[in-house]
């Protein structure tokens, strides 16, 4: 059991690897909470609450370093604005896929974008959460 | 192959009125509304979601000037005791580019036309210079221009 710290992430949109041009990645997965308290129905009256998990909402969080040169951040995100696209999210890039290594394949909707974002004399960033459409699929084969 | 840093942005109103000197921070934003489009069927446990109608806005930290044909007299003004028009509450034309050059692929131009529905004429403590930050709607598209 190792703990990690991130410096070797993987991020791809399609076929395009931007892991070099972004500095945080999350991913995360959060279900909708149902309730499904009702009476006892017996000699004991309900005295807490009971949920069960109802729709899982996936989604991916990415700082983007903006670089507007060819086959780069902005002319690879620009015009899938709208629309989806196929991604994988690695921890360790340059490690195969392993059950210490998961890979995340996952379909995002480009929602939002910040083609310019910065100040004076900072590096111009692009902070987005896109929504996961469907599953996050976990691949740990080799 | 190259990350920006923005220190020579290029931002001009209606065409001729460049503020870029005036202008510290800059950011363009779209999002789309999110619609929930996942069936009801058996099995299915994952929201499925496609994008919706787009909402454009930007964002200024303009350094205050109260000087003729300067941030304030375009934006504020109070005609007829200046040139300009009062734009607040109106749409003015904008562009924006990265750096102050030729506009290209890789220093595009961002065309669009921005709801003025906020101005802070006066903003500023004691010693400190005066600041007019705004986030704007933006009316319509935003029109990404590469061609030089």
């Amino acid at each position: 059991m190792a703990r990690i710290v991130l410096t070797n992430v993987e991020v791809k949109l399609g076929a395009v690897d931007l892991s070099d041009h972004v500095a945080s990645v999350t991913l995360s997965s959060t279900y909708d909470v149902i309730e499904t308290t009702a009476f006892a129905g017996g000699n004991v009256p309900a005295a807490a609450k009971t949920r069960q998990a109802g729709l899982v909402d996936n989604s991916v969080t990415l700082e983007f370093h903006q670089d507007f040169a060819a086959g780069e951040v902005e002319a690879t995100v620009y015009p899938l604005l709208g629309g989806t696209v196929a991604m994988t999210v690695k921890p360790n890039t340059s490690a195969p896929d392993a059950v210490d290594n998961p890979r995340y394949d996952f379909t995002a909707l480009v929602s939002e974008w910040t083609p310019l974002n910065g100040a004076v004399g900072e590096l111009a960033t692009a902070s987005v959460t896109w929504p996961i459409t469907g599953a996050i699929v976990k691949d740990v084969t080799p | 192959m190259a990350k920006i840093v923005l220190t020579n942005a290029y931002v001009v109103f209606e065409g001729t009125y460049d503020f870029s000197d005036h202008i510290s921070s800059i950011t363009i934003s779209t999002v789309h509304d999110v619609l929930d489009v996942t069936p009801v069927q058996s099995g299915i446990i994952y929201k499925e979601v496609i994008a919706g109608v787009g909402t454009n806005s930007v964002s200024f930290e303009f350094y205050q000037d109260f000087a003729n044909n300067s941030v304030e007299e375009f934006f504020g003004g109070v005609p007829p005791y200046s040139s300009e028009p009062n734009r607040v509450g109106t749409k003015v034309s904008c562009v924006v580019r990265p750096i102050n050059t030729v506009k290209s692929a890789t220093n595009p131009e961002y065309q669009f036309e921005a709801l003025v529905t906020e101005w802070t004429p006066i903003n500023a403590s004691v010693g400190s210079l005066s600041t007019i930050t705004v986030n704007w709607p933006i009316s319509g598209e935003i029109i990404k221009d590469i061609t030089p």
